[in-house]
């Protein structure tokens, strides 16, 4: 397999782990954040935020 | 939520009504829905071009084969009859997609393949889909050398779809002027309320630590329902999103199995 065009474009291969010490997987995205954790907070579905939701609130900071 | 999909302007959760996979479904034998049909179609394919070359690659064909092969399973699904003859009933746009991947890639291995570099027929360029999208996905080489091709394949999808959430969300961030909040929050989209100084990010983002643990709160809540949405665009019905969200998840823990 040819890793050269396949790092890439697909991202970056590392000679290190950098294991997840909350569910033991290597594999790490942009913000540095464990994918499978990433993935996982998904599961949790939200009730509706209604006026609690992000975009009101960094509206009305200073 | 209103009925476009991948509407980024919208944020109620729990309403995921209609999505690019359920359009492509309603409109695969509708004549007045083609061309719906055809734009919700070449939309996943320009986002989940990633994972389709990462599984030709792992099969063990040079880039520049591996780039042709992916460029014309793209004309094979979006020029031809692919949806007809998939029989979509049904499936999800992951699962439908990588079956017909290993059916193109053991025809394409019948044949003497012959590279269409330059022909007359392309999908799109490389380097647009690599500038829109730059992956920063980051894996150890025992990794992804350990990882079969579907497994590499499911990986990467998993990957585009967070990957999509987190820029929609540090967009979000961007379009209120506060990007710096992302920059300096999103580290902590997951991490245990222990493990969380909010009086260090207090004292960076120059505000209380009360507006750090609401900002976190909603930041959290929010990439949530981005996740969910992006899933929800690749499957039929909402009722799909926990599964595919744990098959993905299943992906990954095998993964780093076999890494070991």
């Amino acid at each position: 397999m040819n890793f050269y065009r396949f790092t890439d474009s697909l991202g970056t291969i590392t000679s290190q782990s950098n294991e997840c010490p909350h569910c033991r997987t290597a594999v790490r995205v942009s913000n540095g954040g464990c994918l499978r954790c990433l993935l996982q907070a998904g599961l949790t579905e939200d009730e509706d935020p209604g006026s609690e939701s992000l975009d009101a609130f960094l509206s009305e900071m200073e | 939520m209103s009925s476009t999909p991948g509407n980024e302007a919208t944020s109620r959760p729990g309403a995921f009504v209609t999505t690019r996979w359920s359009l492509v479904l309603s409109g695969a034998n509708s004549k007045s829905q083609e061309k719906d049909t055809h734009a919700a179609l070449a939309e996943l394919c320009r986002i989940y071009w990633r994972p389709i070359f990462a599984f030709v690659s792992r099969r063990g064909y040079s880039a520049e084969d591996a780039e042709d092969l992916t460029q014309d399973f793209f004309v094979m699904i979006l020029e031809g009859d692919w949806l007809q003859k998939a029989n979509p009933s049904r499936g999800r746009f992951r699962s439908l997609l990588l079956k017909s991947l290993q059916n193109f890639l053991s025809d394409a291995a019948d044949k003497t393949y012959t590279r269409k570099r330059g022909g007359d027929v392309s999908f799109v360029s490389w380097d647009a889909w690599m500038a829109e999208a730059p992956s920063e996905l980051s894996m150890s080489t025992q990794t992804v050398q350990s990882l079969p091709a579907e497994r590499l394949f499911d990986v990467q999808w998993a990957a585009t779809v967070v990957e999509r959430a987190l820029r929609r969300l540090r967009d979000e961030c961007e379009r209120k002027g506060r990007l710096r909040v992302f920059d300096a929050l999103s580290a902590y989209l997951i991490a245990e309320r222990d493990d969380v100084s909010c009086a260090s990010l207090a004292a960076t983002l120059g505000v209380p630590q009360g507006t750090v643990k609401k900002l976190l709160y909603r930041m959290r809540q929010r990439y949530r329902w981005l996740l969910r949405d992006e899933v929800a665009q690749t499957v039929e019905n909402p009722a799909d999103i926990e599964d595919e969200l744990r098959h993905l998840c299943g992906a990954l823990a095998a993964s780093s199995e076999q890494a070991r």
